[in-house]
């Protein structure tokens, strides 16, 4: 079959190169390679002239030059700012704690239903059954009546059942 | 087989590899340019890949671990290079790489780097209209002379798969340039 084929058509594909490809194709890749190792090895980062000249004397001065302003360190054992702190902070809970109890008591008193409406009775309204029918009859003179869907029948039979008749007659 | 051992010592030395990689180029490049350029078909996309084939290896020569000929190694590497090639090429411009194939095959008559007549541009075509394995199968075997046994490593596909395509992809290239 293999043979058929080569009598149809020799094994050269027709392809070609331009002039001298291969010449320099070892240098090429070579450069190439050269120019992608050193892009990422290199330290996008600088430093200032003469950073690392001085770097030693300036920590030192930092450092062991200046003992003189060594910050303190406070041994917490050596002291009783514990023992005060631990009375403020006992003295400040109970406070509170007492004020809060107090303050939830006067709420649970308050909240009695007689002693509301006998204030506001006492302080609060103090409109006299005049001022009250005077509001309402302005209200009314206004606005007109309310409008209603019932009728007369069910008027009448509502009286009927819920009216006094002597009461009504003695007035 | 201890020469190649040698030589590859050399590739993996920080010392000598410079000097030993410019050696693989120069007695690689030749060949791994013909058989990319069977693949891509045109001269500059073959230049890229060839190129982009030989950082790969010296940047993973490492990690050969010497369980296959270096030769096959790089082949396979071109190969891979290729195909990943092509398939790119064809998603940037939307179409299958059986089309990019295709329109590739079109412009060599317009290609100053192909000199072949009307039957090299028929075998091209007939080429062409393989599966991408027995394209690489028929190309490797028939044009490079490569034996089975290097295909199985190259391809990692067993002797016995690699005569059956070669066959049927012969078999398709005489019946396709008798009837066209």
């Amino acid at each position: 079959m293999e043979k058929d084929l080569k009598h149809i058509i020799n094994k050269s594909t027709g392809f070609k190169t331009p002039p001298s490809y291969f010449d320099a194709l070892e240098d090429h890749i070579m450069n190439r390679i050269k120019l992608e190792e050193d892009a990422i090895k290199k330290n996008p980062f600088t430093a200032p002239d003469h950073y690392f000249d001085s770097l030693e004397e300036t920590i030192s001065k930092k450092t062991t030059q200046n003992t003189a302003g060594k910050p303190k360190i406070i041994s917490l054992k050596n002291h009783n700012f514990i023992k005060y702190a631990a009375s403020i902070a006992a003295i400040f809970l109970l406070v509170f704690s007492v004020y809060h109890f107090q303050n939830t008591s006067n709420v649970n008193n308050e909240s009695d239903f007689t002693s509301v409406t006998d204030y506001i009775e006492d302080n609060v309204i103090d409109i006299s059954t005049y001022d009250l029918q005077e509001l309402l009859s302005d209200e009314f003179t206004e606005n007109g009546f309310p409008e209603s869907d019932i009728t007369q029948e069910e008027l009448l039979e509502y009286l009927s059942y819920n009216i006094d008749e002597t009461a009504f007659l003695n007035e | 087989m201890s020469e190649e051992k040698d030589f590859i010592n050399r590739l993996k030395s920080e010392k000598s590899r410079e000097l030993a990689f410019k050696e693989l180029i120069g007695l690689y490049k030749e060949r791994l340019y013909w058989h990319i350029r069977k693949i891509v078909i045109n001269h500059d996309d073959a230049d890229d890949v060839l190129q982009n084939t030989f950082i790969k290896v010296y940047r993973n020569i490492e990690s050969f671990k010497g369980e296959s000929k270096l030769y096959s190694w790089m082949y396979r590497i071109a190969t891979n290079e290729s195909i990943t090639f092509i398939n790119s090429k064809a998603k940037m411009n939307a179409i299958s790489s059986e089309e990019l194939k295709n329109k590739a095959i079109e412009t060599l008559t317009s290609d100053v780097y192909f000199e072949g007549d009307e039957i090299q541009l028929k075998l091209q075509r007939a080429i062409a209209g393989l599966p991408q394995k027995q394209q690489l199968v028929f190309n490797m075997k028939y044009f490079d002379d490569i034996t089975y046994e290097e295909l199985s490593e190259i391809l990692d596909t067993s002797v016995g798969a690699l005569k059956s395509s070669y066959h049927l992809a012969v078999k398709k290239i005489t019946a396709y340039l008798t009837h066209n």
